[in-house]
């Protein structure tokens, strides 16, 4: 978390698809949305959100792998210093074949 | 019929071209003759040959054979024992021609075609964005907008129009004949609802400077129908397509978004993080040295 006087904390909760957990000194996961627009046109946008917890890094190895989609919360903290985005929790959603 | 004050201007400047410009228009080969040590390449020309020549493989721009010269209109044109290199003033274009092919220079790396095309933002010669996104030194870009402004108007057009691209020199990227590539997804943010705080877009923003200086860089907003969120990135606007491509390949983006027809152009990558990624700042080409 980065230091500062705390401006805003924001926290979302939506589903994206896991691209990939990067382990490492700042371990993280990069994520895709498909957004679209009120006309009907879309982009993809590619995040990458820091997984500073440990238990949590583990689950999402564990639970998670590439191309799920999961549910998250994502939360990112503006300060006078700058803004830091990390994951809070998750949860991997079911499959269309895991539903039936 | 010219004023005795119009000639008196004119006419230094006449005998200055004049004497310039004679022994290299009206005897070439003299001055060829004298041997490539009476002159020599400098400045953009000098660097123009280092590029073809690492990019070839191979010096295929040659010695000079002559002194660098300039027309009335300021572009500056030096003949080579392969061709003729050449710098527009107007445009700061510099490119070197074999007669067959041209090497143009460009903050996006050397580009090379054929004579008988031009790249896509030679085409546009009366779009300021695509003509400074090849490379102009720092001076001829517009001043920054204040950071206030930019702030104000980002978030005019993002409520006008569920979304935004925004450049700090350019303003509105939209409907311009550029191709975002979004190189720094650690940067994305994602916000509640389709209304941006202010504060947290002049936040973003800010945090945003080292890379949105570069004229290249922009500043996007994106409102998702989908979940009721505001998406924030910061990506580099190309102008060319092939290059918008190349460059998210390079990089393993799974697309680019085309900003005048507002299309997705798949190109193919996965989205994952690609080993030895360079730091955010060093994603793009390095510019010329002006904005080193």
């Amino acid at each position: 978390v980065s230091p500062g006087t705390d401006l805003m904390s924001v926290r979302t909760r939506r589903t994206a698809r896991l691209l990939q957990v990067v382990q490492g000194e700042q371990p993280s996961i990069l994520v895709a949305d498909q957004l679209r627009s009120q006309a009907g046109r879309v982009r993809t946008f590619t995040q990458e959100i820091r997984v500073p917890e440990g238990e949590l890094l583990r689950r999402l190895l564990a639970e998670a792998g590439q191309g799920d989609e999961i549910e998250m919360v994502v939360v990112t903290r503006f300060s006078d210093q700058g803004y830091v985005t990390w994951l809070d929790e998750f949860a991997k959603r079911p499959s269309t074949r895991e539903e039936r | 019929m010219p004023s005795p004050r119009r000639i008196r201007i004119w006419f230094p400047v006449l005998l200055a071209v004049l004497l310039c410009a004679s022994p290299v228009a009206g005897a070439p080969n003299d001055r060829a003759a004298a041997g490539p040590s009476g002159c020599e390449l400098v400045l953009g020309f000098a660097q123009l040959r280092d590029w073809v020549t690492r990019v070839e493989g191979a010096d295929l721009v040659g010695e000079c054979r002559e002194d660098e010269y300039h027309t009335l209109s300021g572009d500056g044109f030096q003949r080579t024992t392969r061709g003729l290199l050449i710098w527009r003033k107007a445009t700061h274009w510099t490119g070197f021609t074999d007669g067959q092919s041209t090497w143009v220079s460009s903050p996006w790396g050397l580009q090379k075609r054929s004579n008988t095309e031009l790249l896509a933002w030679e085409r546009a010669p009366q779009d300021p964005v695509a003509v400074l996104l090849q490379g102009a030194p720092l001076a001829r870009l517009p001043a920054p907008i204040e950071m206030a402004e930019v702030v104000r108007q980002v978030e005019v057009l993002h409520t006008a129009n569920d979304g935004s691209t925004f450049n700090l020199y350019f303003g509105d990227m939209a409907g311009k004949r550029l191709y975002a590539v979004s190189l720094y997804p650690e940067r994305g943010v994602v916000l509640e609802g389709r209304h941006v705080d202010l504060k947290v877009l002049h936040r973003f923003i800010l945090d945003n400077l080292d890379l949105l200086r570069d004229p290249r860089v922009s500043v996007g907003t994106w409102f998702n129908a989908d979940n009721g969120m505001t998406y924030l990135d910061v990506s580099a606007t190309v102008p060319d397509r092939a290059q918008a491509i190349q460059l998210a390949r390079q990089y393993n983006q799974i697309a680019i978004f085309d900003l005048y027809s507002f299309e997705e152009i798949e190109t193919g990558g996965t989205g994952t993080k690609m080993d030895n990624l360079p730091p955010a700042d060093r994603r793009l080409p390095v510019l010329w040295p002006e904005l080193r």
